[in-house]
């Protein structure tokens, strides 16, 4: 009987101890969960356990039922591992999968064994992910299909997800392989900003942040005005947010970019003047290249502002000559450099609802800038495009700042 | 002295006994064991060329010590090991290694396998992608027979390129289960033809001798996607788009039963195709093309008009080459003939530009 105590305490003790014989003995019960349900808490909650047991007569047959009930209860939770000698085998439908946030992705895999598959477990500790499916109740396959349903978190980052799919055979050998799961990063467009802070973001009427060029899938190029000594810039694909997306310097290896806007730090440019930078988000290399001046010679003598709209301009309307155009600062440094700070508002006596626009250089309608489109401008386009227009203004003046850069054809309105 | 024996041995056996059926309820399975290895800064995944060296970086860090490290990918025969660490607590692996000349063209998983010092383990793995995979052209073959690649004046259709490795095409279903592989070689399906693996349906793999073809089980269009990096595919039913025309004809000459046909654009000496009664936007006609008698060129040239004079008309990508048809735009074609005349089925997609002639 001493013996019998001390084997049932060696049992019981080596249950509790041990995570993962306790979550196989969950499903050694002929639990009829269905293999098709991979929710975890209906597959770990399953309550396979609740043995009813006769009781009430202290006596021996109790002592003896009693027994029986915990070695029978017990039972389940004996390791039935069988020694093998074989390793499963895992063949991934994609290795590699490219998805969306909110998208649904499958996981597929097939799994052999001539020993049989007990479970296979599918773990990525980043997202809490951690579920274990026991195919004991189908008998332990030779193999089997995993077809698991995934939805990529919406506030999934913008890294590489590795999954591991873990494959245990009746022998307790296991083999994993790994599912990686990527945002697909081949945007529409993309932006240069010198901030991250969604508040400078859209703080501007149009141009900030500033459009670059997609030359091909995955790869854009950019030329930039560094006007400091270390300008710092990062790109982002969405003109309003710097999250989940924002790529800049790989902290870890900052001769690669990253995408993930909670680590990519700030490229810079140690120079005053034009850069080139060119950058794939696939692979994340990316160049940045300092560019020589451009000629000062071919830079206009003066820009100017011509339209209406303008606070402290109330004649001003689309007239083509001073008075009646806003002549802007040429930079000292960069010639091709434009600023200028204005108030649009409803001059009053003046009953028109928007501000219009373009850029000339004082020499009549004679080269002059309008927009790539009218009222939602990102470029400028030289002796073409779109008026500016629509930008809705009210008899509360606001200041903005306007910088235009004649090299690049970019202007920017920043709120003051 | 035994009442009590036993009275104190069921009252112990009762403890147990809840204890072991409680269990169940309290105890958190979804926990997963500590992972006291840790990875951070993978080379999750790199694309580069067979024969090319490539560097795989991972900085791994471990709380109870580093006992081994290893990269293993049986394939390429690798097995680099590392037993000895200046910080046992951290690793940064930076191992240059080669893609061997004859990888198999597919994604490769290298193992990273960890042991700490107290027997733990753990794996990531990096994924090796082949620029190789990425194709100046694919086509996708609708016929079973390596012999019928060529038996169509056009060839077998060729995809539109949409980006780097990723292909695309609208395609016309003339029946139920048309089987489809894709191929970068117009010619063959040796050594690449992309299908699904026999085992695993949901896999593509580019072996010609292994590959499956895809099964498209309806009649209709579809828009068939590849990307031969990530091996994946997409096949969705689509539906025709636009007004198809009333009639197609070929108009040129080098059509043997069509002697006086020298490249006028009205009846009679045009060829009008026949509408197919299901699909208003497919044309079909068989003809001979061959120097007819008392003619002296010896090539034979034509577009698809929609006999409409010269207003609407197909030319196509090549005229030497042809491999598909372009609307208002494009070269005539201009292809070798003989005074023996050669049967020709045409077939022409007015929706998608796929046209093909097949050797009777």
């Amino acid at each position: 009987m001493k013996e019998l105590l001390k084997n049932i305490f060696m049992k019981v003790g080596g249950v509790f101890s041990s995570r993962s014989e306790k979550a196989d003995s969950l499903y050694t019960g002929g639990n009829p969960t269905t293999l098709q349900d991979y929710n975890p808490h209906t597959a770990f909650n399953s309550n396979t356990r609740s043995i009813a047991c006769p009781g009430g007569v202290a006596s021996k047959s109790l002592l003896f039922i009693l027994t029986v009930c915990l070695l029978w209860s017990c039972k389940k939770d004996k390791d039935d591992t069988i020694a093998v000698t074989t390793t499963p085998k895992v063949s991934l439908a994609n290795e590699i999968i490219i998805t969306s946030l909110g998208s649904e992705f499958f996981i597929e895999a097939d799994l052999a064994d001539s020993a049989g598959i007990k479970s296979f477990t599918l773990r990525y500790d980043d997202w809490y992910l951690y579920n274990t499916v026991s195919l004991e109740n189908i008998g332990s396959p030779q193999s089997y299909h995993v077809k698991y349903k995934f939805r990529m978190p919406d506030t999934a980052a913008n890294k590489t997800h590795s999954i591991d799919l873990i494959a245990t055979n009746r022998g307790n050998k296991e083999t994993m392989s790994q599912v990686k799961v990527m945002l697909n990063t081949d945007f529409p467009k993309m932006y240069l900003t010198e901030s991250l802070d969604p508040a400078k973001l859209t703080n501007d009427l149009f141009g900030v942040p500033m459009l670059i060029d997609k030359t091909s899938s995955y790869n854009y190029s950019a030329k930039y005005y560094s006007s400091a000594p270390n300008t710092k810039i990062w790109f982002i694909p969405s003109k309003t947010a710097a999250k989940p997306f924002a790529y800049g310097a790989d902290p870890k290896d900052n001769s690669k970019l990253t995408g993930d806007s909670k680590t990519a730090q700030a490229l810079t440019l140690p120079e005053k003047g034009y850069y080139s930078i060119t950058y794939n988000t696939f692979t994340l290399s990316y160049t940045i290249t300092k560019l020589a001046n451009p000629n000062p010679a071919s830079a206009f003598a003066q820009v100017a502002l011509a339209g209406r709209g303008f606070y402290d301009y109330p004649n001003m309307e689309w007239q083509n000559e001073l008075p009646n155009i806003i002549l802007m600062d040429k930079n000292p440094d960069n010639p091709y450099l434009f600023t200028k700070t204005v108030k649009l508002g409803l001059p009053a006596g003046k009953s028109y609802t928007d501000a219009q626009f373009i850029f000339t250089t004082n020499n009549g309608w004679t080269n002059f800038w309008r927009f790539d489109k009218g009222s939602d401008p990102e470029t400028t386009v030289f002796n073409g495009g779109d008026t500016g227009n629509g930008f809705a203004i009210s008899g509360t003046p606001v200041t903005y700042k306007v910088t235009f850069d004649t090299y690049l054809n970019r202007a920017k309105f920043e709120r003051q | 002295m035994k009442f009590y024996y036993y009275k104190f041995l069921l009252l112990f056996l009762s403890i147990v006994f809840l204890a072991s059926c409680k269990k169940d309820e309290d105890v958190d399975v979804y926990r997963p064991p500590v992972a006291s290895i840790r990875f951070s800064s993978v080379s999750d995944f790199i694309i580069d060329s067979k024969g090319k060296n490539i560097t795989v970086k991972a900085q791994i860090s471990s709380d109870n010590g580093l006992a081994q490290v290893a990269l293993v990918y049986g394939p390429w025969n690798l097995n680099k090991v590392y037993t000895s660490f200046d910080n046992p607590s951290k690793f940064d692996l930076n191992e240059v290694v080669t893609i061997p000349a004859n990888a198999a063209l597919q994604i490769h998983s290298l193992k990273l396998e960890v042991t700490d010092t107290k027997g733990n383990k753990s794996t990531t793995e990096v994924k090796v992608g082949l620029e190789d995979l990425n194709y100046a052209d694919l086509y996708l073959a609708d016929v079973t027979l390596s012999s019928d690649l060529t038996k169509n004046l056009f060839g077998v259709p060729v995809m539109e390129k949409i980006s780097s490795h990723t292909y695309k095409i609208t395609y016309y279903a003339k029946e139920e289960n048309v089987k489809l592989k894709f191929i970068p070689n117009s010619t063959s399906f040796s050594p690449v033809a992309i299908g699904s693996d026999p085992s695993n349906q949901a896999k593509l793999i580019t072996d010609g001798t292994k590959s499956q073809p895809i099964v498209l089980s309806k009649k209709g269009y579809y828009e068939i996607t590849v990307n031969t990096l990530l091996l994946t595919y997409n096949v969705k039913e689509v539906p025709a788009t636009g007004a198809a025309f009333n009639q197609v004809a070929l108009v040129g000459r080098g059509f043997y039963d069509y002697p006086n046909m020298n490249w006028q654009n009205t009846l009679p000496n045009i060829i009008l195709l026949d509408k197919d009664s299901t699909n208003p936007f497919l044309f079909t006609k068989t003809v001979k093309l061959g120097i007819p008698a008392g003619q002296s060129y010896n090539t034979a040239q034509f577009i698809l008009t929609t006999n409409n004079g010269w207003t609407d008309f197909w030319r196509f990508d090549n005229g030497t080459l042809p491999r598909k048809a372009v609307f208002n735009g494009g070269a005539n074609a201009d292809l070798p003939i003989t005074a023996t005349p050669q049967t020709y089925r045409f077939v022409f997609d007015s929706q998608t530009g796929i046209i093909q002639a097949i050797k009777q």
